[in-house]
């Protein structure tokens, strides 16, 4: 409880000299009576039925109401504190830590969970700082890692009647920066474990000589500040495909290369023996990207057209009526009046009307960025130019004519272009082909000439050691999640009972008997 | 002296009262009843045929006419008796209420008219620690005048003048008759006085001034209380329970006075929130009881 002006308790002095006033002072009135003899038998008989009142019972009354006035004019304020938390949970790949009394994750909910018991917290929140917009329940600790990335809110974001509290293991400086940015009332630090080897990439490369074979690169880092051994096993499941022993030394970052051969299964790529951290011991990359696309082409296609993507060894070629019955990623169509298929199409449509002509064009900006080559300015033969038509049609390939290829839709795509790959000399067939598949790129989304298959996790996900160090915890304001109740009306009110009752009791008291 | 009540108000107030008093009072002292006989008196009592000794005076003409005889009235045996009026002139009596001690002397004033017009002789005597005031047995309007004349010049004093209807004992004669007016606040309501008073006097008559406010304190919360007469001190409580507790003790008080006057004789009536001397007065003679 707290009081607006404490002066007014002096008030408070005035209960003794109400006291004094009903008591000692009252005897210093004198009343002659004609006899005392009826006061003494009234006396008597007073005192043999109930003791004899030494205070006048008014004096009570009337100091309750000055007590009471002199409160409301302190005007007090009775504060109750209503404590509520938000706990952001460090939910990265480092708190899945194994630690000897199990996953750090899983310690760090337990101690949240005794904190909030032994804080009295009526409402805890927990969210994650991967995506804030999970929460997660007291006995629920999640048993995987969120997003690569941690996403923690703003301070004005973070609300302000709750406190703040932080879980973490302390390996991500981001973290550490947020931390000290914002209020928060308690950081619980979990995790001791310091070594750690990790997987932190692999990729494969498609080898356009040697269709069949991959090479598969693997990255491993040894987080930790002592050297460390381990064995790398390349999987092509279920066949193992190589494996090596690696003596890494402290914060050492080693690359390795294993040729393995194409196949329909995952390339996995396993450290052993597991370590804290085993869920970077662990790495799998999809082949599917690797694999070739299946293409049907249109019959009425020139013949250049089917010999250019037949050579291209990430596309496997069929007619357009088999892909009718068998699923294709995309279609080649070279007749102008047939309407675009459902699926992603390749629309090679030259005007036969307009002249044949040998124009210098360029990629747009947007087409250079998703191709696999780059390529200057390249000499195109075209019929007539394309219109771009809806808001979605994304322009190309431009001449000083006009648009020669623009893209349609959201995904998946339908690309039209004027190009005519009709008649070609001899010596431009090669770039004629090159030409083809980078509008087949375009089309499909994916590399079909330097195909590359990758995953990564960041290095920093595997620190598992304590980097960072993270702020005092702030200490909770005052004012902090308090609902404030003013007394002083209540109070006020209580005095005019009390004088009410005063008034009523001296009029009763007064009238005749 | 102007007259504590005026002329007229005296005789109509004697038309009424003497009648009373020749019904209620003026029988043989005691407690025991006496039959009435032929003798000296004012009242008729029979006709008889006339005999030698009788006097001529009361000889009946007319009926002796009517009977052809000589018939001769006979009167009640009547006799004039002494009456000592004991007025309190204590500090008490002045603070029964305002005018109080006027209307005790009005009261007093008018019975000694009334009895000193029917021949009795009449003495005051106003007491209160002991006599303040005596006004020796007579008769007539003189003594009427003395007795007004102190009444008015005697006025009970406002502090330390006890009650002691015992000092008046040595005053009255054997075989006369007293009638105290007092408010009877003492210890023993003056039972021990009146109780003397009546094995000297032929009757006692007491009128008690019984104020119904007197009980009351007009004021709330701690005060002293101090005797008017004996200026004893006592702290109380003022509240509306005291004044409840001290005007039952005072009822209380009363209904002995009167227990006590029915089993020695004296007659006691209460003077009790009637501010009119009149009607307490005759108030008190109808209430007595009436000669056998």
């Amino acid at each position: 409880m707290t009081l607006a002006h404490p002066l007014w308790l002096t008030g408070l002095l005035a209960v003794p000299l109400i006291w004094w006033l009903h008591r000692a002072a009252g005897h210093g009135r004198t009343l002659w009576v004609a006899s005392l003899l009826p006061y003494r038998d009234a006396a008597q008989t007073a005192s043999a039925h109930a003791p004899a009142r030494l205070t006048d019972p008014a004096w009570r009354r009337r100091a309750l109401a000055a007590t009471a006035l002199t409160l409301a004019l302190a005007e007090p304020s009775l504060q109750q504190r209503s404590r509520m938390a938000t706990a952001w949970i460090d939910d990265s790949l480092s708190m899945q830590t194994r630690e000897a009394a199990g996953s750090r994750i899983a310690q760090g909910f337990a101690q949240l969970r005794a904190l909030s018991e032994r804080e009295h917290i009526e409402s805890l929140e927990i969210r994650s700082l991967s995506n804030p917009a999970i929460s997660y329940a007291l006995d629920a600790p999640p048993t995987s890692a969120g997003a690569d990335a941690l996403h923690p809110p703003p301070r004005s974001a973070l609300r302000t009647d709750r406190e703040q509290w932080l879980v973490t293991d302390g390996t991500k400086p981001q973290l550490a920066r947020w931390a000290t940015a914002v209020p928060l009332q308690h950081v619980i630090v979990v995790g001791a474990e310091t070594r750690n080897v990790a997987l932190t990439a692999i990729s494969a490369r498609a080898s356009l000589r040697a269709p069949a074979q991959v090479r598969v690169d693997v990255q491993v880092l040894n987080a930790a500040a002592v050297p460390a051994a381990r064995t790398l096993t390349v999987w092509s499941a279920p066949q193992r495909q190589g494996q090596t022993v690696l003596r890494l030394a402290a914060n050492e970052t080693r690359r390795l290369s294993f040729d393995v051969p194409l196949a329909p299964a995952n390339w996995r790529a396993q450290l052993t023996p597991p370590d804290a951290l085993s869920a970077d011991d662990r790495i799998v990359l999809p082949s599917a990207a690797l694999r070739p696309a299946r293409v049907g082409v249109d019959a009425r296609c020139p013949r250049i057209v089917t010999l250019a993507l037949r050579a291209a060894p990430m596309l496997q070629v069929v007619s357009a009526d088999l892909s009718a019955r068998e699923p294709t990623a995309a279609s080649v169509v070279c007749h102008r009046s047939e309407r675009s298929t459902a699926g992603p199409a390749l629309l090679l449509r030259p005007d036969a009307a307009e002249p044949l002509q040998r124009v210098a064009a360029l990629w747009s900006t947007a087409a250079r960025e998703q191709l696999s080559t780059s390529l200057a300015a390249q000499q195109f033969s075209a019929r007539g130019v394309v219109a771009l038509g809806d808001a979605d049609a994304l322009l190309l390939l431009q001449s000083p004519a006009g648009a020669l290829a623009v893209r349609h839709g959201r995904g998946p795509y339908q690309l039209v272009t004027t190009l005519d790959f009709s008649a070609v000399a001899p010596t431009q067939q090669a770039s004629v082909a090159v030409q083809l598949l980078q509008l087949l790129e375009l089309t499909l989304g994916r590399s079909l000439l330097a195909p590359v298959a990758q995953v990564s996790r960041a290095p920093q996900e595997s620190q598992i050691a304590r980097r960072a160090p993270l702020p005092a915890p702030t200490r909770l304001r005052d004012a902090f999640g308090v609902r404030t109740r003013d007394l002083a009306p209540w109070l006020l009110g209580l005095t005019a009972l009390l004088l009410l009752w005063d008034l009523q009791a001296t009029y009763r008291e007064r009238l005749p008997t | 002296m102007k007259s504590l009540v005026p002329y007229g108000e005296l005789r109509a107030f004697a038309r009424v009262a003497t009648r009373l008093l020749s019904e209620h009072l003026l029988r043989e002292g005691g407690a025991r009843s006496v039959r009435s006989r032929a003798g000296a008196g004012l009242e008729f009592l029979e006709h008889r045929h006339y005999q030698p000794g009788d006097e001529l005076r009361h000889i009946d003409w007319r009926q002796s006419a009517r009977q052809q005889q000589t018939i001769v009235r006979r009167y009640q045996l009547e006799s004039s008796i002494d009456w000592y009026l004991c007025l309190d002139a204590s500090s008490s009596m002045s603070l029964t209420r305002a005018d109080g001690s006027q209307l005790a002397a009005q009261c007093v004033a008018a019975l000694a008219y009334v009895l000193l017009e029917m021949g009795h002789r009449v003495a005051l005597l106003q007491f209160a620690q002991q006599i303040v005031a005596v006004c020796p047995p007579g008769r007539g309007l003189k003594q009427y005048l003395h007795l007004n004349q102190q009444l008015q010049r005697h006025w009970p004093r406002a502090r330390a003048a006890g009650s002691q209807l015992g000092s008046c004992l040595v005053r009255v004669r054997a075989g006369s008759a007293a009638f105290v007016v007092s408010d009877f606040l003492t210890d023993d309501n003056m039972q021990r006085d009146l109780a003397a008073l009546r094995s000297v006097c032929r009757q006692v008559h007491a009128l008690q001034l019984a104020d119904p406010q007197r009980g009351r304190l007009h004021t709330h919360g701690h005060v002293t209380l101090r005797d008017c007469e004996t200026g004893e001190r006592q702290d109380a409580l003022a509240e509306s329970a005291l004044n409840h507790a001290a005007a039952a003790s005072l009822v209380r008080r009363q209904n002995v006075l009167r227990d006590f006057g029915r089993s020695s004789g004296v007659h006691v009536s209460c003077w009790q929130g009637v501010n009119d001397w009149r009607g307490a007065l005759l108030g008190h003679l109808k209430s007595a009881p009436r000669r056998a």
